[in-house]
């Protein structure tokens, strides 16, 4: 199965999510490859901890897979990480393998040439023999590599395997309307996903999406004070909600809502249940939030068609 | 790097002005083929037919194996050279796809190294005349260009990249439209590299080295120049068990453990494994005298048989012992 995770904004924690979603995968027995399509600036070696891949790796990275034709390297995250919870994941019962395609260092961003589709899709026909899951971090915003996979995934060597989108948004008035742009606009996903042979209503019901940095009224009682605080904060978030049911953006459609954490605002990083029990840094919140998210990848009824 | 392909003499490593070839090297690649269904026998001499007109060549028994033509790929390059010593590789390496029992598939590249004829590179002609073979310019030692080779394992090549080669052509046969691209079971892709040592007399030998790399093996060989075929038969048929060991072992088993665990159904990976993966283990001894040799001098020290065989009295229990009790359904 291939996840594709893209926003339309920076900043959403859309790198982040998909990381500590692609953990909680493989903790739960699934192969996952992580790819990171953010050409322009890669991340995920950074929030993955693996120092040769920190801001993309020397040569061998996905952009060099596609402009100069080498191999895309693989990072097993358990033998290339420095953090202790990938490192580990080998030694829990039952978890699978997390690997990182890395993007290039001084990468940037390129025009797709005629051979780089059917390129993308030998890519993803190569990880889909190994690996249970390939998740594709996209850059933020309309970019090629969004052209790139769109145009790979409507060639018929892929028609067999399954595509699914997530869209990250923050839980703004802004935010919304951005995430929906880049759905439904005129440049939006669905109709440059129908210019390259995709069925529009098909590809819209392969897309969800996930709302982050939501501050959860129940839990963060310390930093909703006073009364009259809370009780605008609960009529604003039900204005948003009706905002998003209204932009085809609802609770159906919905894969996860990740909470506001102090500790992800400031380190990127992938969390395990010790951040929670052992040094309780991170939320239980947070972490039941990616474990939801996860789960939902896979669940048949709800990525039926709407 | 470009390629021509031609339906000639498939492994003269032979000089016509008698230079031998004094090393070997290669790669093996091992993944299943992606597609639901086993392959007919005549879709795999389909698959198999990557340049038109010419021969696939088809073997049923003991198992059904399947070879492409020859695909032949011009290098020039520099060697990588362990410790000293530095040197040029021009020439042509070989390659093909094998296809056994309509389910795995293997792609192999090598070549043959030798003495160049010239201290500057001659006319493409020249080399096409000599398929597979590369001659090496300056002169670096041959132990060197060996460790430089078998070390040289992490992409971007820096020598001779057979990586890349045994790689495409895995590549362009998982992509034919005549695959239904729907994976069978998701299990890695298995990278045997080898090096021979070649000498006029020498026997047949073989030793396996550890790799700090999952799904990497190392092979060093010896043997005569005119062995060389036979040497490349047995590290596909390593490659191929050492695939078929290590799937069962570390895909199949944890797997099927993992879901009788948590209350899922493991039974469709169990059986593929039973009627797919164990018929195929097939040691190649009665090929020759020199491959029964090194066949079991792999045996005395890896007792790859012999594990084999544990993982398969294990998945016949998990088996069972999931007709007995099995999983709860919800």
């Amino acid at each position: 199965m291939l996840i594709f995770a893209t926003s339309d904004k920076g900043g959403t924690g859309r790198s982040v999510t998909s990381c500590n979603m692609a953990y909680r995968r493989a903790l739960q027995g699934e192969a996952v490859a992580y790819l990171d399509f953010d050409f322009g600036s890669p991340t995920a070696g950074a929030i993955f901890d693996v120092p040769k891949a920190e801001r993309g790796v020397d040569a061998s990275g996905l952009h060099s897979y596609f402009t100069k034709h080498t191999e895309a390297q693989q990072l097993d995250t358990a033998l290339h990480s420095d953090s202790d919870t990938l490192r580990d994941l080998p030694r829990i019962s039952g978890a699978s393998r997390l690997v990182l395609l890395p993007g290039d260092k001084d990468g940037g961003e390129f025009s797709i040439s005629a051979d780089m589709p059917a390129r993308c899709a030998q890519l993803f026909l190569k990880l889909d023999r190994e690996f249970d899951l390939c998740i594709v971090d996209l850059s933020a915003g309309r970019s090629y590599a969004v052209d790139l996979v769109l145009e790979a995934t409507a060639r018929p060597e892929l028609a067999a395997l399954t595509s699914r989108w997530l869209v990250f948004h923050r839980w703004t008035k802004q935010h919304i309307l951005a995430a929906h742009g880049l759905v439904f606009g005129e440049k939006g996903l669905l109709k440059a996903g129908e210019r390259r042979g995709h069925d529009p209503q098909r590809l819209n019901n392969s897309v969800r999406y996930v709302r982050t940095a939501v501050v959860d009224l129940g839990v963060d009682q310390e930093s909703v004070t006073r009364p009259a605080q809370g009780a605008w904060l609960r009529a604003y978030d039900q204005k948003l909600r009706e905002q998003a049911d209204k932009l085809r953006m609802g609770r159906a459609r919905l894969a996860g809502q990740i909470p506001y954490d102090p500790m992800l605002q400031w380190s990127e990083q992938v969390i395990d249940d010790s951040d929670v029990s052992g040094l309780k840094i991170a939320n239980q919140a947070t972490v039941q939030a990616f474990e939801d998210l996860a789960a939902k990848l896979s669940d048949e009824r709800f990525w039926e068609g709407l | 790097m470009s390629r021509t392909t031609t339906d000639r003499d498939r492994n003269r490593t032979v000089h016509d002005d008698g230079t031998q070839p004094w090393l070997g090297f290669g790669e093996v690649r091992t993944c299943l083929i992606q597609n639901l269904g086993t392959l007919s026998p005549s879709a795999s001499v389909a698959l198999m037919q990557l340049t038109p007109g010419s021969p696939v060549s088809k073997v049923d028994r003991p198992v059904r194996r399947v070879v492409s033509p020859e695909q032949v790929t011009g290098v020039d390059c520099r060697l990588q050279v362990a410790r000293e010593g530095r040197g040029r590789a021009i020439g042509t390496v070989l390659s093909h796809a094998v296809v056994t029992n309509g389910r795995i598939l293997q792609g192999t590249a090598y070549v043959a190294l030798s003495e160049a004829t010239s201290k500057e590179r001659r006319e493409w002609r020249h080399y096409l005349r000599h398929q597979g073979v590369v001659e090496v310019l300056g002169s670096p030692k041959p132990h060197n260009i060996v460790d430089g080779y078998l070390a040289d394992v992490s992409p971007p090549a820096r020598g001779l990249d057979l990586a890349s080669i045994s790689d495409r052509i895995i590549d362009e046969v998982q992509q034919s439209d005549t695959l239904n691209h729907t994976t069978a079971l998701r299990a890695s892709t298995a990278v045997v590299r080898w090096a021979a040592t070649l000498a006029k007399d020498a026997k047949p030998t073989v030793g396996i080295a550890k790799s700090d790399l999952p799904n990497l093996h190392v092979i060093r060989l010896s043997g005569a120049p005119d062995d060389l075929p036979m040497l490349i038969r047995f590290c596909e048929e390593f490659a191929l068990h050492e695939w078929l060991l290590t799937t069962v072992q570390d895909v199949i088993v944890p797997r099927a453990e993992t879901d009788i665990a948590r209350d899922r159904d493991p039974l469709d990976s169990l059986l593929f494994a039973l009627n797919e993966l164990v018929p195929l283990w097939m040691p190649p001894t009665h090929l020759s005298p020199d491959m029964k040799a090194l066949w079991e001098a792999m045996e005395s020290r890896t007792h790859y048989s012999r594990l084999f065989e544990r993982q398969v009295a294990r998945i016949r229990d998990l088996r069972d012992q999931v007709k007995i009790r099995p999983p709860r359904r919800f």
